[in-house]
């Protein structure tokens, strides 16, 4: 596998953007934003990273129901480590991304071979198991009561470049696996996978390796938001978890690695600007919004900057 | 020269003039700006689920408590020697969990500036939501949750039980002493729950032997907790009840017939549905006209709304509801404010008030009044205030008759809510049940509230014989 490619071939235009971007997120403190701009910011970082591990599994053509399932089991052991065993904090962070890739791996050996809807519903079907298990384990997980989870850090402002420093590392991470022969397998996959299978691609392999690290970042994302939020039950694992990174990256751009970027923010920052209105007025402009994007911009609003840049360009 | 002179004189004068007018527009407009500053609107932060039915009850209720609040002038602080209008601030935690409750909650603190919050439904949101407002020092009266916790987990509530290390402790014990809870527990109606079985329907059933019941609950923090606190009460008030059936299912079923069955087989006297209104009213439902256990049903007060009426229709005849708050026991009503409040409520939005909304609408009042005794908006002296809180009842029936927080480690910032058995009778007319009180006889300070006997449902079979 070649996954480092020439320093020439990373630089492009679109990394540079990147950077600046980052560069620019850097410096939003100095601003001195609310605490509540930099919480909404904090979770638009978190949902960065956990819709991008779901898009990671769309690479390969592969669509999951249930990912909330490995956000919560992120969550759920990177906090009991630290609870019950005393692990330190941000070794249980990564402990929880572990776990998840593990029960990743195992659910991708048992499903990689179903296609589309079968594979969803299986993914759906775990999240199930998943919270049915933390139920059931109500001796250590307090059920559906939940129980408040120990700070990973001291103030917003720290939680505010940690996430910053975690959505930069997955997504180069991310980015490296897309630009590398793994990637263009993941896409030969998604496009035809008979054809792949008939290129010699172990594409069993490949589904599985997107599985795994899909679910690792799943996890980490899990394990951070409820060491943010402070608090976890068995909720981290309903459909509006499910379904966030489906939204998010239908939104932004299917596919690509700044789709599920440009769908956090989006999705966020019109869920919490709504908000001043009525709640039921809410629902209905977000249902219309999204109607709107899949039938006019099915390639996500992703699509639609990168015409605007392309046409000023001319 | 002494052109020059005088014209600079004049400019002296001018400049003098001049300056002077600046200074004294300055000052007006300093003295205005405070002054706008300073009369400012009273935000309350209403944490509701909208995607709930309680988020709207409990939104109307604030609508009308404050619309009377500012037709009335509004709230006297006396820091400004005026009224000022409320307002609110809807911080809503969509379908009341931890995640998005703290994300509105912090909104509501950091960028509406809410002066106190009001409300929060479910017991895990409200654990969550209120570390916000512990940090900030935000005064807040929670109205829903069901959980003692909210005020208990503190050291000034020796941290209800919890034990050292708990995750749920929390040891800043000046946060702690912003939050009031206004609300019943589940160790409240657990209690008139096991009480109506053990003192008045035991001997009526089962005269010879301990009554037999079955309990039916949601497996989350409200479930297990009335699951919890009922068997601690039938064993430390020493109640002649025996648990024969205890079955608690997943939030959100709607079928229960493999629950009732198994129910039915250990033969009960009478069954606790714990659930919220469409769980309770499928129990009620599939349980006598599917699996045929004609005992006696009682659900709690959380139900207590209209959906909970329509949605039962006949089958609700004669079976219990527990309740703090009976809109629909009246009138005459037990209380003089409910002749006011629930036409009005109707009236203005269509609808019977439900119980979560009234523990609002309180909420509000004890909110004006602590203000008002403050003086002022500074939280630490409206928290102050809340904690001397002394205002006679208003929707809720208290035991003393009194709205007041209580200050020992067991009452710590709760409440002390009078609750009763209510029994549904079918009115034809209505096409839908309504309530009757049935037990107790009497609230302390309130007087008779019970309106007529308690008749068993006409196909009830005891447990055993």
């Amino acid at each position: 596998m070649n996954i480092l490619l020439g320093v020439g071939d990373i630089i492009t235009p679109k990394v540079s953007a990147s950077i600046l971007v980052l560069i620019i997120v850097s410096i939003i403190p100095i601003l001195q934003p609310s605490e509540y701009v930099l919480h909404i910011l904090i979770l638009m970082g978190i949902y960065t990273i956990y819709s991008s591990s779901w898009n990671l599994l769309a690479y390969t053509g592969q669509a999951s129901l249930g990912h909330s399932a490995f956000l919560g089991l992120g969550g759920y052991t990177s906090s009991l480590l630290v609870i019950k065993v005393g692990v330190d904090p941000w070794l249980s962070l990564l402990a929880g991304g572990v776990s998840a890739a593990a029960a990743g791996f195992l659910i991708g050996l048992t499903c990689v071979r179903l296609r589309e809807w079968f594979l969803a519903m299986v993914t759906f079907g775990f999240a199930v198991i998943a919270e049915t298990a933390v139920m059931a384990l109500d001796w250590i997980t307090q059920g559906a009561t939940g129980y408040a989870t120990p700070s990973l850090l001291h103030t917003r402002l720290q939680y505010y470049y940690t996430t910053l420093a975690l959505v930069a590392v997955s997504l180069i991470i991310i980015f490296l696996v897309i630009r590398s022969r793994v990637g263009l397998a993941f896409s030969a996959i998604r496009e035809n996978q008979l054809e792949a299978e008939g290129m010699g691609i172990n594409t069993v392999k490949y589904k599985l390796f997107a599985f795994t690290l899909s679910s690792f970042f799943a996890g980490i994302a899990g394990g951070f938001l409820v060491y943010y939020i402070g608090y976890i039950s068995n909720e981290i694992f309903s459909f509006h978890h499910s379904f966030m990174p489906l939204i998010m990256s239908v939104t932004g751009g299917l596919n690509t690695i700044t789709g599920p970027i440009v769908g956090s923010i989006i999705i966020l920052s019109i869920w919490e600007a709504l908000k001043i209105i009525n709640p039921i007025h809410r629902m209905i402009a977000i249902g219309v919004f999204l109607t709107l994007v899949v039938i006019f911009m099915p390639k996500g609003l992703h699509s639609v900057a990168l015409r605007v840049i392309r046409s000023l360009r001319v | 020269m002494s052109e020059a002179k005088i014209s600079r004189r004049k400019y002296l004068k001018y400049s003098v003039a001049g300056v002077a007018a600046l200074a004294a527009a300055a000052a007006g407009g300093v003295y205005y700006q405070r002054a706008t500053t300073r009369r400012r609107s009273i935000k309350i932060g209403l944490v509701a689920p909208f995607s709930l039915p309680e988020g709207p009850d409990m939104e109307r209720a604030t609508k009308l408590a404050i619309e009377e609040i500012n037709s009335a002038g509004g709230v006297y602080v006396k820091e400004w020697g005026e009224r000022v209008p409320m307002e609110y601030v809807i911080a809503d935690d969509e379908d009341a969990s931890p995640e998005k409750g703290v994300t509105a909650v912090t909104r509501a603190i950091v960028e509406d500036k809410v002066d106190l919050l009001v409300g929060a439904m479910s017991s895990r949101a409200a654990l969550a939501e209120q570390v916000p407002a512990i940090k900030n020092r935000v005064p807040f009266i929670i109205t829903g949750a069901s959980t003692h916790l909210v005020t208990r987990r503190g050291p000034q509530g020796n941290y209800g039980g919890l034990p050292p290390g708990d995750p749920l402790r929390i040891e800043d014990a000046e946060g702690m002493s912003y939050m009031f809870h206004y609300c019943t527990t589940t160790f409240h109606y657990s209690k008139t729950v096991m009480h109506f079985f053990g003192e008045y329907l035991k001997p009526m059933v089962a005269p010879n032997r301990n009554f037999r019941l079955a309990i039916l609950y949601r497996d989350d923090a409200y479930g297990v907790g009335v699951w919890n606190d009922s068997n601690k009460i039938i064993k430390d008030d020493k109640l002649p009840i025996d648990i024969v059936a205890g079955r608690k299912y997943p939030p959100g079923t709607t079928d229960f017939h493999a629950e009732l069955t198994a129910v039915k087989a250990a033969k009960p006297d009478g069954l606790f549905a714990v659930d919220f209104t469409v769980g309770t009213s499928e129990i009620y439902i599939q349980g006598q006209r599917d699996v045929g256990l004609n005992t006696v049903y009682v659900a709690v007060e959380v139900c207590e709304g209209p959906e909970f009426y329509t949605l039962l229709k006949k089958w609700g005849d004669h079976q219990l509801l527990e309740s703090k708050f009976g809109p629909f026991a009246g009138p005459p009503y037990y209380l003089p404010l409910m002749d006011t409040y629930i036409p009005k409520f109707k009236q203005k939005f269509g609808v019977f008030p439900g119980m979560m909304g009234a523990d609002t609408y309180d909420a509000i009042y004890v909110a004006k009044d602590a203000i008002e005794r403050a003086g002022t908006l500074d939280k630490a002296k409206v928290r102050d205030a809340l904690e001397t809180t002394k205002m006679k009842n208003l929707l809720i029936l208290t035991e003393t008759g009194y709205i007041e927080f209580g200050k020992t480690p067991e009452t710590y910032h709760e409440i002390s809510p009078a609750t009763f058995i209510e029994q549904l009778i079918w009115d034809e007319k209505l096409g839908e049940c309504r309530p009757f009180i049935v037990w107790p006889e009497k609230v302390p300070n309130v007087g008779t509230i019970k309106q007529r006997d308690f008749k068993l449902p006409p196909l009830y079979t005891p447990g055993e014989k």
